[in-house]
């Protein structure tokens, strides 16, 4: 008799684990996981540009700069001359984003550059570059051999 | 000898291209406070390599608003304001950068934080939104401290019940057992 009554536990206690179960898998919710990097500001630019021979009156060879988005946010670039730059040539520096453009010139020009399509992923763009002396009006006695400036590109988010 | 010529001939036609990594976050900080107060705020620097950082900061003139890199001209002098971080850092792959600002007069000031590595042809503007009110109440409530979790109470219960029905069983086991081999 005794046997029976706790073999009826037994039965008793195996169904209500097995419901308990069986609800607590009826409520399962599937996980989804994913890593959520935070939003960054990446720029990737050439650090030395010779522009060649050079002289007032003068248009310089086309140069083509790649201009690389490598964060995750769409960017506006603006290119400044180093505010220690003191001569006047290099505030000739003009840029255009397509050959039909005009050139515009360096403190007036920027570009705007998209994020890249996927993370991880980086997007370029082609800036066309030329040192245009052809209005240039300083006086130039001498010859300045390997005349340099530095050109920055501030990227800020749009 | 030709070979030779036409080699550095062909490598003269180049530019030296040679690029720089620079990565910062946020893209844009959002400080309230009060006059007369430090308002903080971490900036994550991520280079390639061991890198010198440049750090420098532009602002617009008062209640100017819009992300325009040229209407950024003035430094913080002109505006009254007080900037607190280290102009220049050795940063080896990843660092933060505390940024501290305090305002003497309350108002709306956007800003710009440019950081570069040193000499680097390229740099990061980061937009500063900084709102200064002259009023200095706080409420010290806040949602975190009054939010009831229903969710890990129901999950509690379901362990406790759980738990008492394991034991059960085990028990029911162990008797049985025990009745069978006597």
């Amino acid at each position: 008799m005794k046997n029976k009554y706790f073999f009826g536990l037994l039965l008793l206690s195996v169904f209500l684990i097995s419901s308990f179960v069986s609800s607590q898998e009826a409520n399962a919710t599937m996980k989804v996981r994913a890593n959520i990097l935070e939003s960054n500001i990446g720029i990737s630019v050439p650090n030395l540009i010779i522009m060649g021979d050079m002289s007032p009156g003068y248009l310089s060879e086309r140069q083509d700069l790649n201009i690389t988005n490598t964060g995750t946010v769409d960017l506006m670039i603006t290119p400044e001359l180093d505010e220690n730059y003191e001569e006047d040539i290099f505030t000739h520096l003009s840029f255009k984003n397509i050959l039909d453009d005009p050139l515009t010139k360096i403190g007036d020009y920027s570009l705007e550059l998209l994020k890249p399509n996927t993370v991880g992923n980086t997007r370029s763009e082609r800036v066309y570059m030329y040192l245009d002396l052809t209005d240039y009006s300083g006086e130039l006695n001498q010859t300045l051999t390997d005349h340099e400036a530095n050109v920055v590109f501030w990227a800020t988010a749009l | 000898m030709k070979i030779i010529i036409f080699f550095f001939s062909f490598l003269f036609l180049f530019n030296l291209v040679s690029c720089i990594e620079l990565k910062i976050s946020p893209q844009e900080i959002f400080l309230n406070g009060t006059s007369n107060e430090f308002i903080c705020e971490n900036i994550s620097i991520k280079t390639l390599e061991e890198s010198n950082i440049e750090i420098k900061d532009r602002w617009a003139i008062k209640n100017f608003q819009e992300k325009d890199f040229k209407s950024h001209k003035l430094n913080s002098q002109d505006l009254d304001l007080v900037l607190v971080y280290n102009s220049s850092k050795r940063i080896i792959n990843q660092s933060k950068e505390l940024i501290c600002i305090k305002a003497k007069k309350p108002g709306f000031y956007h800003g710009l934080i440019l950081i570069r590595i040193k000499n680097s042809s390229s740099g990061i503007g980061v937009w500063v939104n900084l709102n200064i009110s002259e009023n200095n109440f706080k409420s010290k409530i806040t949602g975190k401290t009054i939010l009831f979790d229903n969710k890990k109470e129901f999950n509690y219960i379901n362990f406790i019940l759980f738990l008492f029905l394991l034991i059960l069983l085990i028990e029911l086991i162990f008797y049985l057992r025990k009745k069978i081999y006597s």
